[in-house]
Protein backbone atom coordinates (compact mmCIF):
# COMPACT_ATOMS: atom_id res chain seq x y z
CA UNK A 1 0.00 0.00 0.00
CA UNK A 2 1.48 3.55 -0.97
CA UNK A 3 -0.39 6.76 0.88
CA UNK A 4 0.39 10.52 1.05
CA UNK A 5 0.68 12.15 4.32
CA UNK A 6 0.01 15.92 3.83
CA UNK A 7 0.54 17.51 7.38
CA UNK A 8 0.53 21.54 7.27
CA UNK A 9 2.06 23.79 10.48
CA UNK A 10 1.19 27.31 10.01
CA UNK A 11 -1.46 28.76 13.46
CA UNK A 12 -1.70 27.64 16.74
CA UNK A 13 -3.95 24.75 15.76
CA UNK A 14 -1.64 23.12 13.34
CA UNK A 15 1.21 22.46 15.46
CA UNK A 16 -0.95 20.22 17.63
CA UNK A 17 -2.24 18.09 14.44
CA UNK A 18 0.75 18.00 13.31
CA UNK A 19 1.92 15.72 16.00
CA UNK A 20 -1.27 13.70 16.02
CA UNK A 21 0.12 12.81 12.70
CA UNK A 22 3.19 11.85 13.75
CA UNK A 23 1.53 8.39 15.28
CA UNK A 24 0.23 8.12 12.31
CA UNK A 25 3.74 7.94 10.06
CA UNK A 26 4.60 5.78 12.56
CA UNK A 27 2.32 3.15 11.90
CA UNK A 28 2.62 3.31 8.65
CA UNK A 29 6.57 2.71 8.98
CA UNK A 30 6.06 -0.17 11.12
CA UNK A 31 3.14 -1.95 9.16
CA UNK A 32 5.18 -1.29 5.45
CA UNK A 33 2.91 1.39 4.13
CA UNK A 34 5.29 3.42 1.76
CA UNK A 35 4.39 7.35 2.74
CA UNK A 36 5.15 10.10 1.31
CA UNK A 37 4.89 13.09 3.53
CA UNK A 38 4.38 16.38 2.28
CA UNK A 39 5.09 18.24 5.49
CA UNK A 40 4.90 22.52 5.86
CA UNK A 41 5.87 24.06 2.94
CA UNK A 42 5.49 21.01 1.08
CA UNK A 43 1.97 20.74 1.73
CA UNK A 44 0.59 22.71 -1.08
CA UNK A 45 -1.74 21.86 -3.86
CA UNK A 46 1.02 21.57 -7.05
CA UNK A 47 2.90 18.83 -4.80
CA UNK A 48 -0.54 17.02 -4.05
CA UNK A 49 -1.72 16.73 -7.35
CA UNK A 50 1.85 15.60 -8.57
CA UNK A 51 1.52 13.01 -5.87
CA UNK A 52 -1.57 11.69 -6.51
CA UNK A 53 -1.05 11.41 -10.09
CA UNK A 54 1.07 8.38 -9.29
CA UNK A 55 0.22 4.51 -7.68
CA UNK A 56 -1.44 6.16 -4.81
CA UNK A 57 -3.64 3.99 -2.36
CA UNK A 58 -4.69 5.97 0.79
CA UNK A 59 -4.28 10.35 1.43
CA UNK A 60 -3.83 11.52 4.67
CA UNK A 61 -4.71 14.78 5.53
CA UNK A 62 -4.21 16.24 9.04
CA UNK A 63 -5.64 19.71 9.24
CA UNK A 64 -7.67 22.30 8.38
CA UNK A 65 -10.66 22.36 6.20
CA UNK A 66 -13.82 23.79 5.51
CA UNK A 67 -16.97 22.22 3.99
CA UNK A 68 -15.46 21.77 0.15
CA UNK A 69 -11.76 21.87 1.18
CA UNK A 70 -8.81 20.34 2.39
CA UNK A 71 -6.19 23.55 3.44
CA UNK A 72 -2.59 23.72 3.04
CA UNK A 73 0.54 25.17 4.15
CA UNK A 74 -0.36 28.54 2.06
CA UNK A 75 -3.99 28.55 3.66
CA UNK A 76 -5.23 27.51 0.46
CA UNK A 77 -6.76 24.92 -0.59
CA UNK A 78 -4.84 21.25 -1.73
CA UNK A 79 -7.87 19.16 -2.18
CA UNK A 80 -11.21 21.42 -3.41
CA UNK A 81 -14.44 20.13 -5.99
CA UNK A 82 -12.44 20.98 -8.55
CA UNK A 83 -9.29 18.39 -8.13
CA UNK A 84 -11.20 15.99 -6.56
CA UNK A 85 -11.39 13.11 -9.17
CA UNK A 86 -8.00 12.59 -7.87
CA UNK A 87 -9.09 10.99 -5.09
CA UNK A 88 -11.40 8.59 -6.86
CA UNK A 89 -11.20 5.33 -6.20
CA UNK A 90 -8.94 5.82 -2.77
CA UNK A 91 -9.14 6.22 0.89
CA UNK A 92 -9.14 9.23 2.85
CA UNK A 93 -8.64 9.74 6.48
CA UNK A 94 -8.56 13.47 7.41
CA UNK A 95 -9.04 15.08 10.43
CA UNK A 96 -10.24 18.68 8.58
CA UNK A 97 -13.43 20.18 9.83
CA UNK A 98 -16.39 20.03 8.33
CA UNK A 99 -14.96 18.77 4.88
CA UNK A 100 -17.29 15.10 5.01
CA UNK A 101 -20.00 17.52 4.52
CA UNK A 102 -19.74 18.47 0.51
CA UNK A 103 -16.09 17.38 -0.69
CA UNK A 104 -16.32 14.09 1.30
CA UNK A 105 -19.58 13.51 -0.56
CA UNK A 106 -18.27 14.64 -3.66
CA UNK A 107 -15.42 11.95 -3.58
CA UNK A 108 -17.55 9.18 -2.48
CA UNK A 109 -19.78 9.71 -5.73
CA UNK A 110 -16.62 9.45 -7.89
CA UNK A 111 -15.77 6.23 -6.32
CA UNK A 112 -13.35 7.16 -3.19
CA UNK A 113 -13.83 5.92 0.25
CA UNK A 114 -13.75 9.52 2.62
CA UNK A 115 -12.75 9.33 6.70
CA UNK A 116 -13.94 12.82 8.01
CA UNK A 117 -16.12 15.38 10.17
CA UNK A 118 -19.06 17.14 8.97
CA UNK A 119 -18.67 19.76 11.78
CA UNK A 120 -16.00 22.00 12.69
CA UNK A 121 -13.66 20.25 15.02
CA UNK A 122 -12.53 20.75 18.70
CA UNK A 123 -10.22 19.63 21.22
CA UNK A 124 -8.81 20.68 24.32
CA UNK A 125 -5.35 21.20 25.86
CA UNK A 126 -5.88 19.69 28.70
CA UNK A 127 -6.72 16.01 27.13
CA UNK A 128 -4.15 16.14 23.74
CA UNK A 129 -3.43 12.14 24.64
CA UNK A 130 -7.39 11.61 24.73
CA UNK A 131 -7.50 13.32 21.38
CA UNK A 132 -4.62 11.91 19.47
CA UNK A 133 -6.06 8.51 20.45
CA UNK A 134 -9.43 9.26 19.09
CA UNK A 135 -8.21 10.86 15.61
CA UNK A 136 -6.14 8.09 14.98
CA UNK A 137 -7.13 4.91 16.40
CA UNK A 138 -9.84 4.21 12.96
CA UNK A 139 -6.59 4.50 11.11
CA UNK A 140 -4.98 1.78 12.88
CA UNK A 141 -8.03 -0.50 12.86
CA UNK A 142 -9.06 0.36 9.11
CA UNK A 143 -5.20 0.14 7.37
CA UNK A 144 -3.28 -1.41 10.01
CA UNK A 145 -5.35 -4.06 11.49
CA UNK A 146 -7.10 -4.22 8.51
CA UNK A 147 -10.98 -3.97 9.67
CA UNK A 148 -13.98 -3.20 7.59
CA UNK A 149 -14.89 -0.09 6.86
CA UNK A 150 -17.98 -0.56 9.25
CA UNK A 151 -16.20 -1.88 12.22
CA UNK A 152 -13.60 0.57 12.02
CA UNK A 153 -15.78 3.34 12.46
CA UNK A 154 -18.05 1.84 14.93
CA UNK A 155 -15.09 0.79 16.69
CA UNK A 156 -13.57 4.06 16.70
CA UNK A 157 -16.96 5.55 17.57
CA UNK A 158 -17.16 2.96 21.17
CA UNK A 159 -13.61 5.04 21.48
CA UNK A 160 -15.08 8.09 21.47
CA UNK A 161 -17.65 7.40 23.79
CA UNK A 162 -14.86 5.66 26.43
CA UNK A 163 -12.58 8.53 26.43
CA UNK A 164 -15.30 11.18 26.88
CA UNK A 165 -16.30 8.74 29.93
CA UNK A 166 -12.87 8.96 31.27
CA UNK A 167 -12.61 12.76 30.94
CA UNK A 168 -15.84 12.99 32.83
CA UNK A 169 -14.37 10.52 35.49
CA UNK A 170 -11.33 13.03 35.10
CA UNK A 171 -13.25 16.29 35.44
CA UNK A 172 -13.03 17.60 32.58
CA UNK A 173 -16.42 18.25 31.33
CA UNK A 174 -15.41 20.56 28.54
CA UNK A 175 -12.88 18.10 26.74
CA UNK A 176 -15.68 15.28 27.31
CA UNK A 177 -18.12 17.72 25.37
CA UNK A 178 -15.51 17.97 22.56
CA UNK A 179 -14.88 14.58 22.26
CA UNK A 180 -18.70 13.94 22.16
CA UNK A 181 -19.61 16.45 19.29
CA UNK A 182 -16.07 15.05 16.92
CA UNK A 183 -17.99 11.20 17.73
CA UNK A 184 -21.16 12.44 16.62
CA UNK A 185 -19.26 14.05 13.28
CA UNK A 186 -17.49 11.67 12.32
CA UNK A 187 -18.33 9.42 9.22
CA UNK A 188 -17.12 6.96 6.79
CA UNK A 189 -18.13 7.23 3.30
CA UNK A 190 -18.22 3.95 2.33
CA UNK A 191 -19.40 2.48 5.54
CA UNK A 192 -22.47 4.23 4.97
CA UNK A 193 -23.80 6.63 2.32
CA UNK A 194 -24.17 10.45 3.33
CA UNK A 195 -27.40 11.75 4.18
CA UNK A 196 -29.35 12.45 1.48
CA UNK A 197 -31.47 15.58 1.49
CA UNK A 198 -34.35 14.94 -0.56
CA UNK A 199 -35.95 18.18 -2.16
CA UNK A 200 -39.35 18.10 -3.56
CA UNK A 201 -38.45 17.04 -7.38
CA UNK A 202 -36.34 13.77 -5.87
CA UNK A 203 -39.82 12.85 -4.20
CA UNK A 204 -41.67 13.22 -7.07
CA UNK A 205 -39.55 11.36 -9.00
CA UNK A 206 -39.96 8.74 -6.74
CA UNK A 207 -43.57 8.64 -6.03
CA UNK A 208 -44.13 6.31 -8.54
CA UNK A 209 -41.93 4.00 -7.32
CA UNK A 210 -43.68 3.95 -3.66
CA UNK A 211 -47.54 3.78 -5.19
CA UNK A 212 -45.97 0.82 -7.52
CA UNK A 213 -44.39 -0.99 -3.95
CA UNK A 214 -47.83 0.26 -1.94
CA UNK A 215 -49.89 -1.70 -4.45
CA UNK A 216 -47.92 -4.62 -4.06
CA UNK A 217 -48.45 -4.99 -0.44
CA UNK A 218 -52.29 -5.18 -1.39
CA UNK B 1 -35.18 21.50 37.84
CA UNK B 2 -32.07 22.65 36.56
CA UNK B 3 -32.25 25.06 33.30
CA UNK B 4 -29.50 25.34 30.63
CA UNK B 5 -29.13 28.80 32.00
CA UNK B 6 -27.82 26.84 35.95
CA UNK B 7 -25.93 24.41 33.46
CA UNK B 8 -24.12 27.49 31.36
CA UNK B 9 -23.39 28.70 34.49
CA UNK B 10 -22.01 25.60 36.16
CA UNK B 11 -19.66 25.06 33.02
CA UNK B 12 -18.43 28.91 33.59
CA UNK B 13 -17.49 28.09 36.77
CA UNK B 14 -15.51 25.18 35.70
CA UNK B 15 -13.73 27.59 32.99
CA UNK B 16 -13.16 30.09 35.59
CA UNK B 17 -11.20 27.95 37.41
CA UNK B 18 -9.15 26.68 34.72
CA UNK B 19 -8.57 30.35 33.74
CA UNK B 20 -7.50 30.66 37.16
CA UNK B 21 -5.50 27.61 38.03
CA UNK B 22 -4.65 26.19 33.83
CA UNK B 23 -3.24 29.58 32.45
CA UNK B 24 -2.23 27.61 29.39
CA UNK B 25 -5.82 25.65 28.86
CA UNK B 26 -6.76 26.50 25.13
CA UNK B 27 -10.03 25.29 23.07
CA UNK B 28 -9.01 24.56 19.93
CA UNK B 29 -11.91 25.26 18.13
CA UNK B 30 -12.08 24.70 14.39
CA UNK B 31 -9.50 27.30 13.06
CA UNK B 32 -9.77 29.17 16.43
CA UNK B 33 -7.54 28.68 19.88
CA UNK B 34 -9.55 30.25 22.84
CA UNK B 35 -8.09 30.51 26.19
CA UNK B 36 -10.58 30.11 29.22
CA UNK B 37 -11.58 33.35 29.33
CA UNK B 38 -12.57 33.53 26.33
CA UNK B 39 -14.52 30.56 25.80
CA UNK B 40 -16.61 32.05 28.52
CA UNK B 41 -17.73 35.27 26.53
CA UNK B 42 -18.09 33.48 24.08
CA UNK B 43 -21.09 31.62 25.82
CA UNK B 44 -22.16 34.65 26.72
CA UNK B 45 -22.62 35.74 22.76
CA UNK B 46 -22.33 32.53 20.28
CA UNK B 47 -25.41 30.89 20.41
CA UNK B 48 -23.69 28.24 18.13
CA UNK B 49 -21.79 27.35 20.91
CA UNK B 50 -23.79 27.46 23.57
CA UNK B 51 -26.16 25.35 21.93
CA UNK B 52 -23.67 22.93 21.08
CA UNK B 53 -21.93 22.42 24.84
CA UNK B 54 -25.52 22.36 26.09
CA UNK B 55 -26.25 19.61 23.54
CA UNK B 56 -23.25 17.48 24.02
CA UNK B 57 -23.66 18.21 28.22
CA UNK B 58 -26.88 16.44 28.30
CA UNK B 59 -26.03 13.48 25.90
CA UNK B 60 -23.33 13.03 28.26
CA UNK B 61 -25.65 13.03 31.03
CA UNK B 62 -27.75 10.31 29.43
CA UNK B 63 -25.02 7.96 28.15
CA UNK B 64 -23.83 7.98 31.60
CA UNK B 65 -26.87 6.92 32.88
CA UNK B 66 -27.11 4.55 30.54
CA UNK B 67 -23.83 3.22 30.95
CA UNK B 68 -24.65 2.89 35.02
CA UNK B 69 -28.11 1.01 33.87
CA UNK B 70 -25.74 -1.75 31.98
CA UNK B 71 -23.81 -1.99 34.75
CA UNK B 72 -26.68 -2.68 37.08
CA UNK B 73 -28.07 -5.40 34.65
CA UNK B 74 -24.92 -6.52 34.04
CA UNK B 75 -24.61 -7.38 37.53
CA UNK B 76 -27.71 -8.68 38.44
CA UNK B 77 -27.73 -11.81 36.63
CA UNK B 78 -27.40 -15.50 38.63
CA UNK B 79 -23.97 -16.61 38.49
CA UNK B 80 -23.67 -19.96 36.49
CA UNK B 81 -22.52 -22.84 38.54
Amino acid sequence: MKAILVRPRFDEVTPYTFDFASQILQWCQQAGISVVELAEDNAVRARVEAELAQDIDLFIHYDHGNKDALIGQDEKAVLDLKNCALLADKETYTLACLSAKSLGVEVWRKGGKYWGYKEVVSFTTDALSAFQEAFNCGFCYRFIEGDSHENALKRAKEVFTGLSFMLVDAGKTFAAICMRQNRDNLVYYNAHKPEEKEGCLLALLKLPKLVFSLKGVN
Amino acid sequence: MASEKDLIAEIKKTLTGLAQNNSSWRLMLGMESLSASEVIQRLDNDKKLRKMVVKHYVGLAIEIEQRGRQKLEGNSGTPQV
